[in-house]
């Protein structure tokens, strides 16, 4: 053993792999075990101790949790090399069905996604919103029915993952490269979805708001015409939330996008198209207005000085007034067509020697409609 | 950014390839020391009392063998345990939907990280041979040349085994500790146990794991030729097996 050339490769190679292991304890965060606890086991197991640690315990660096930029003021993405509008829908299925044992899955759904514009998929937990995305996105296999697309269909989960190790250009270039040349560049999708700041940052150390962010920028730079985009603002903030609408709605001016959500007043906001899916049913499809239209009962706020009960008492009495309802500052009238309201009312109200302040019909909101809609096939 | 160099990175970055040339190379530097040392060792661990420990003169081979054996489970546990780590895509359902939509097959996406995977685990393998082969010269003499390139080709090519079952297991399950168990349990349990089917003894994978060790003593037979081939054969199969399987998964 005198000779060094005997053991010095072997004391140099584990006094620089013990090193190298407290460097990367120092200046990671650990996982599985407290950084102290590794510390011990890297020593006192050598060199087993620090292969566990580098394969189990070596947590990715996190970065300080800068708020995300907002989306650039101009939120329209840049023109997409595109072939003439096609005049068939994106995306098509006809009866497509998917049964998870007894009635749980899809049942017969026939979806129609236009060539351009924001399809907004509603529906209840367990609807099968998320099961009707996979299909589409080809990562699950329907049991019956068929599933016809025009263009290229990328979907972006509610809570994308990414590799940990790769910074947010290089994630958004690997999958822009996978894909079809033509898509946003990387630096203009990252911009796009207020990344920019953060392009050089790994993505281990996104907040789950980043995270989603960067997600749309991946989908962005593919250069896909069909976004399935599944929840997209389930982690932002208020004016991230707001910030990502108005980007879903500037993209549809250019793509198809089928946006799933919950918060219904965002699919109201952006979509032009809406889809309610209930017990894997698809119970409506059209535009947005139209089942607003179709599905609302015409309602008006009356804004009154005085004699609001005596309006009220005289109103309930007609059998064009659904309902008279009292409010602080004067009563709600629904009636049973918006003729009735337009002309009748104002004459009952005048009749009545009501002082009235302001007449104002009440909008319509998508979450009314969509409890009706729900409750109603029960 | 290809998912080659993806890849190439998923290794570097985390550290794993520190990992995996860490045993190779440890074992490749220790094992021949150890076996020089052994008779020291015991003797020192006996004392000056009643017991006489008697240790023949270590040969050459002998260094090269303690490598080659010990590579067999520590070595296998590691090439295993960072396989299981890149192959169960899977288990990361959103990152897997990325992945899965954006490639054109997934061929094309499991090819990258099997052969990235099989390659450093091979060329780990093969460093820690040519480190047991330096640290035997200098201790014990030179081995037997034919022998040791040819131990250490075929070790490596055990390692690519060793890779190739691991990833038909991740494409079979789709949790990382349920793919290295099941993976480790082939490996360490259902390789020596195939040994009990007729005719399997001496041209199986467990007797290529231990070819290696037996071509320091004695020379290539037509049955080493034979369980390399069923090796090869076996590789082939997993990777396969492992890529049709692929290609029904459903997230």
């Amino acid at each position: 053993m005198r000779n060094p050339a005997v053991w010095l490769p072997v004391v140099a190679l584990l006094l620089a792999f013990v090193a190298f292991c407290y460097v990367e304890l120092l200046r990671r965060p650990a996982k599985l075990l407290p950084k102290p606890v590794w510390a011990v086991v890297i020593l006192a197991q050598i060199p087993l101790g620090g292969i566990c640690y580098l394969i189990l315990g070596r947590g990715e660096r996190q970065a300080e949790d800068e708020p995300a930029a907002a989306p650039t003021a101009s939120p329209r993405p840049a023109p997409v090399p595109t072939a003439a509008v096609p005049a068939l829908p994106a995306v098509r299925t006809r009866a497509l069905t998917k049964l998870f044992g007894g009635d749980v899955g899809l049942h017969g759904v026939d979806l129609m996604v236009p060539a351009r514009g924001v399809y907004g998929l509603v529906g209840p937990n367990g609807a099968g919103k998320t099961t009707l995305l996979s299909i589409l996105a080809g990562l699950r296999r329907p049991d019956s029915g068929s599933v016809g697309s025009t263009s290229r269909v990328m979907l972006c989960p509610d809570t994308p993952a990414f590799e940990p190790w790769l910074t947010a250009t290089e994630t958004v270039a690997l999958f822009a490269g996978l894909g079809p040349r033509g898509g946003t560049g990387t630096g203009r999708a990252l911009d796009l979805v207020g990344l920019a700041a953060a392009r050089d940052r790994r993505v281990g150390g996104f907040s789950r708001g980043m995270t989603q962010r960067l997600g749309l920028a991946v989908v962005l730079a593919t250069g896909a015409d069909v976004l399935l985009l599944d929840e997209p603002t389930s982690a932002l903030d208020p004016q991230g939330r707001s910030d990502m609408l108005d980007l879903i709605a500037a993209l549809g001016r250019e793509h198809s996008v089928v946006f799933s959500s919950h918060i219904l007043a965002d699919v109201q906001r952006v979509a032009d198209t809406v889809g309610v899916l209930r017990d894997g049913r698809l119970i409506y499809q059209g535009p947005v207005d139209e089942l607003l239209d179709r599905h609302t009962r015409p309602s008006w706020r009356l804004h009154l000085r005085s004699g609001a009960d005596q309006l009220a008492r005289r109103l309930d009495r007609l059998d064009w007034v659904a309902s008279v309802r009292r409010q602080e500052q004067g009563l709600v009238v629904d009636t049973a067509s918006v003729h009735a309201g337009e002309t009748l009312l104002p004459a009952e109200i005048s009749a009545s020697g009501a002082e009235l302040v302001a007449f104002n019909p009440v909008g319509a909101d998508l979450e009314t409609v969509f409890l009706n809609l729900v409750e109603v096939g029960r | 950014m290809s998912l080659w160099r993806v890849e190439r990175l998923r290794l570097l970055r985390t550290g794993r390839w520190i990992a995996l040339a860490a045993v190779f190379l440890l074992l490749g530097l220790g094992e021949p020391i150890a076996t020089r040392y052994l008779g020291e060792l015991l003797r020192g661990a006996t004392g000056s009392g009643y017991i006489h420990i008697t240790v023949t003169r270590p040969q050459p081979s002998d260094g090269m063998a303690a490598y080659f054996d010990n590579i067999t489970t520590l070595g296998t546990l590691v090439t295993v345990v960072i396989a299981g780590l890149a192959f169960a895509l899977r288990a990361n359902p959103p990152l897997a939907a990325l992945y899965l939509t954006h490639v054109p097959n997934r061929v094309a996406l499991l090819l990258p990280r099997l052969l990235t995977v099989a390659v450093a685990a091979a060329a780990a393998s093969a460093l820690g041979g040519v480190a047991a082969a330096y640290e035997t010269t200098l201790l014990l003499g030179a081995p037997p040349a034919g022998a040791t390139v040819a131990g250490v080709l075929v070790s490596s090519l055990g390692t690519v085994f060793v890779v190739a079952v691991t990833f038909l297991v991740a494409t079979l399950l789709r949790g990382q500790v349920a793919t290295i168990a099941v993976a480790l349990g082939a490996v360490f349990v259902a390789v020596p146990f195939a040994n009990l089917v007729p005719g399997v003894r001496d041209v199986g994978p467990d007797a290529f794991t231990a070819l290696p060790q037996r071509l320091q003593l004695s020379p290539w037979t037509g049955d080493d030729t034979w369980s390399t081939v069923v090796v090869l054969g076996l590789i082939a199969a997993c990777v396969a097996a492992g890529l049709y399987r692929s290609s029904r998964w459903e997230l």
